[in-house]
């Protein structure tokens, strides 16, 4: 299969693999489609070969990646590479279906004019057939991690117009979904992406998000998703965390993915949402008679509790200085089978009973017994040490240790905690927890930190102020023994004391005499 | 700073426009830009030091070369274009009359491979009036590739010597070509070239026609002669949009982005010129 060349091509430009949609969830979108697809910007092989298309049309800027995808797709007959800015894509509507999956922003080249972000879309609804339909990625700008990105010199890639410059570039999903609809084209679902809007591994309908029943389940999803890996200005778990709360998360999202139809279309069902654990995907939906499913990648459907996330459920109670319901929480966790699981993996019931998240694999490793082993188990405790210990590093990274006593560490913490839980098995951790490389925790701790420092040198202070009192009273005491000796009493006294020491030593050296065996 | 900066008199004609002495123009801190190129401006041939401003000809070679890595990258426009800011025609303008080619030629150890005589015959069926041929002073100097062109009945001109490494440097060079350039009507070449779009915002009628000849062991670097005749297809053939062309030129040459004399001495780290500064730029 050859590369067609359509302008604006760019021979020394590849695009950089963390740029290109990709990732399991994407891959699970329900996109086979009759006829013919049209795949514009970058997008993983691996991704597309699991949509399992029909016919597939790319257009790609860079000829590196075009050359790729054509080696890739040699075999296919009904496949083709087209190579330039996305302007120079002439032609009929003749796509039943075009995804755009990572968005409009890198479809334009160095060598054209830069395309405002509505004339990128036109150009692609121009191809699309009627009734055909569009699945289109839009990055957030002012997204959980684009907001959280520290300052960074500017990629290879923004040569031209940054998004944030383009005013025909919608702000919201709302305006999206609004443009779309100018544009001739209803969205038949919309999702929030996170935790990146190029690989996501969680995909949420609006539905979700605004359902209070499911909050503790969007709530431990999220946190799952945002595990901070590289440089961040905060840890966006406790953050993520309240915009759920304050059903903020949609338009706080790293971005939206909208499924739309030009004109009329057969009505379609999409899931409410997607969410990967590694390689598996979970689906979920509203059922008519069972409430929310998840529907697990083997095809089993389980019924989503309406439930609180036991690692918010714990923070609230200890921001609320309620350390009974903080113990009883804390006693049913780590006293039950799901003691190894993080605390944001485990879903709380109203009745107190604890369910493993659907943000986890489908088979944790959980012990078969509800009960707590009588010893220490070498393979379960380390994992439950642990699950606690990340909690209680938690609990300072989010502002919520001060139901102890000052100065007490993550380790202190754990060790309490389990006390707390009736917990005897809990070994110390070995090392201390590896810090998040997010600037707030860590300029939080250095506040903490330095709130102790100064605490204990007052304490050093006091403690010597002490010390030099009692050096004084001390020599004070010494002065009156030395000057009562000098009198006659103490004289006589002394003597006496002396006579009394040397009779003893004298009964002592008789006794010794009597016992030859010693 | 670097010695292809005098190139073709580049810096000597920057520093007239700066309000300096053109015969000795100081040191230029960063790499101008040469010569209109389908990469990054620069030529590959040349040393880089990264921290070293580029100084390039137009936003789109700035594009490129942003999306190649290349950070501290300026667009000032050509030196052409600043010569022509200050050069006005003469007035009344000088009767133009004929062509001026340039036919494809290699650079310093550079030969190229091709049939002169065929194009000769290509400019004979195209060319209505008195041709002149501009020769790099490498083929100039070549008895046997001058001859082919003499014997044609064509006029013979070479602008000069480039320069390199600050020898054989005739700081004049853009002032023959562009005296040569307002004599012709029309400027053409068999290969999309600076000559091309100086000569056309010079005021020729462009055209791109002919053999484009090769350089021997020449590489296709950034998609090659391959892709400038597919980017740039409104420019090939014997007849060319007029309007097309000069905004091609325009936004080739940068003509549109030129800084202000005190900009660039700012730039290029030159001495201020004191109370006699220049007038300011003057529209191309």
């Amino acid at each position: 299969m050859n590369t067609r060349l359509i302008g604006g091509e760019m021979p020394h430009w590849s695009e950089p693999v963390e740029s290109r949609a990709r990732g399991p969830v994407l891959g699970a979108l329900p996109a086979a489609a009759p006829g013919r697809t049209l795949i514009a910007g970058p997008h993983d092989p691996g991704l597309v070969d699991r949509l399992a298309l029909g016919a597939l049309t790319f257009v790609v800027r860079g000829l590196p990646d075009a050359e790729a995808l054509a080696r890739h797709y040699e075999h296919r007959i009904d496949a083709e590479v087209l190579c330039g800015d996305l302007q120079k894509l002439a032609g009929d509507p003749s796509y039943d279906q075009i995804l755009v999956l990572n968005g409009l922003d890198r479809t334009g080249s160095t060598e054209t004019a830069d395309q405002a972000w509505s004339a990128s879309l036109a150009r692609l609804l121009s191809l699309l057939r009627p009734g055909g339909r569009l699945v289109l990625g839009l990055p957030n700008l002012v997204g959980l991690p684009a907001l959280l990105t520290p300052p960074a010199p500017p990629s290879d890639a923004e040569w031209g117009t940054l998004p944030e410059d383009d005013p025909t570039r919608p702000a919201s999903l709302e305006r999206l979904v609004a443009t779309l609809r100018d544009s001739g084209v209803e969205t038949t679902a919309t999702y929030a992406a996170y935790p990146s809007p190029t690989a996501p591994t969680v995909l949420l309908s609006e539905r979700i998000l605004g359902d209070p029943e499911l909050r503790g389940f969007t709530q431990s999803v999220l946190r799952r998703a945002l595990v901070p890996e590289s440089p961040m200005l905060a840890d966006p778990r406790p953050i993520v965390a309240r915009l759920v709360r304050q059903e903020r998360a949609s338009s706080l999202a790293p971005g939206w993915l909208v499924v739309a139809t030009l004109g009329w279309s057969p009505a379609e069902r999409y899931p409410d949402a997607l969410v990967a654990t590694g390689d598996e995907v979970h689906r979920v939906d509203r059922d008519g008679t069972l409430g929310w499913v998840r529907t697990t990648p083997s095809g089993g459907v389980k019924p989503i509790p309406s439930a609180a996330c036991l690692h918010d459920a714990l923070l609230s109670a200890s921001r609320r200085h309620d350390v009974p319901e903080f113990r009883t929480l804390l006693t049913a966790w780590q006293t039950g089978r799901l003691s190894t699981l993080p605390a944001d993996a485990v879903l709380l019931t109203p009745d107190g009973t604890l369910h493993p998240s659907p943000a986890l694999p489908s088979s944790p490793a959980l012990p078969s017994s509800p009960a707590l082993p009588s010893s220490p188990d070498p393979s379960a405790t380390p994992s439950s040490s642990e699950a606690l210990h990340r909690f209680a590093a938690a609990l300072f990274d989010e502002g919520a240790a001060h139901l102890w006593p000052s100065p007490a560490d993550p380790a202190e913490v754990t060790a309490l905690l389990a006390e707390m839980a009736g917990r005897t098995d809990v070994t110390p951790p070995a090392t201390p927890l590896e810090p998040l490389p997010t600037a707030r925790e860590t300029a939080a701790a250095r506040d903490r930190l330095t709130i102790e420092l100064s605490e204990a040198r007052a304490q050093i202070a006091w403690y010597e102020r002490r010390l030099v009192q009692r050096d004084a009273e001390l020599v004070r005491a010494n002065r009156v023994i030395g000057a009562l000796k000098a009198t006659t009493t103490g004289r006589a006294a002394t003597v006496v004391f002396g006579s009394l020491r040397t009779g003893k030593r004298v009964a002592r050296a008789a006794l010794r005499r009597l016992r030859p065996d010693e | 700073m670097h010695h292809a900066n005098h190139y073709y008199g580049h810096s000597h004609v920057l520093a007239r426009y700066c309000g300096l002495d053109q015969e000795s123009p100081p040191g230029i801190r960063g790499y101008l830009q040469h010569g209109w190129n389908i990469g990054d401006g620069l030529a590959p041939d040349h040393e880089f030091t990264p921290g070293i401003p580029l100084f390039l000809w137009s936003e789109r070679t700035r594009r490129r070369a942003w999306s190649m890595g290349r950070r501290q990258a300026y667009v000032i426009g050509a030196p052409w274009a600043y010569l022509l800011a200050g050069s006005p025609p003469a007035a009344p303008p000088e009767e133009r009359e004929g062509t001026i080619f340039y036919p494809f030629h290699g650079w310093e150890g550079q030969h190229v491979v091709g049939d002169h005589g065929r194009l000769i015959d290509e400019i004979r069926d195209t060319e209505e009036g008195p041709v002149t041929v501009c020769l790099y002073w490498q083929e100039y100097r070549t008895p046997a590739v001058r001859r082919h062109y003499e014997r044609a009945g064509f006029r013979v001109v070479c602008h000069g010597y480039r320069g390199g490494w600050w020898k054989d440097l005739d700081p004049y060079f853009l002032q023959h070509q562009l005296a040569e350039q307002r004599r012709h009507k029309r400027v053409a070449s068999n290969r999309l070239c600076s000559a091309i779009f100086y000569g056309t915002l010079a005021g020729c009628e462009p055209a791109v026609y002919g053999d484009p000849m090769r350089l021997r062991g020449e590489k296709s670097a950034f998609g090659g002669q391959n892709r400038i005749e597919r980017q740039w297809a409104e420019l090939h053939g014997p007849r060319v949009d007029p309007a097309a062309a000069r905004a091609a030129a325009v936004e080739e040459l940068g003509s549109d982005r030129l800084c202000t004399p005190a900009e660039l001495r700012r730039l290029f780290h030159w001495p201020d010129t004191g109370p006699h500064t220049p007038p300011e730029r003057q529209t191309s």
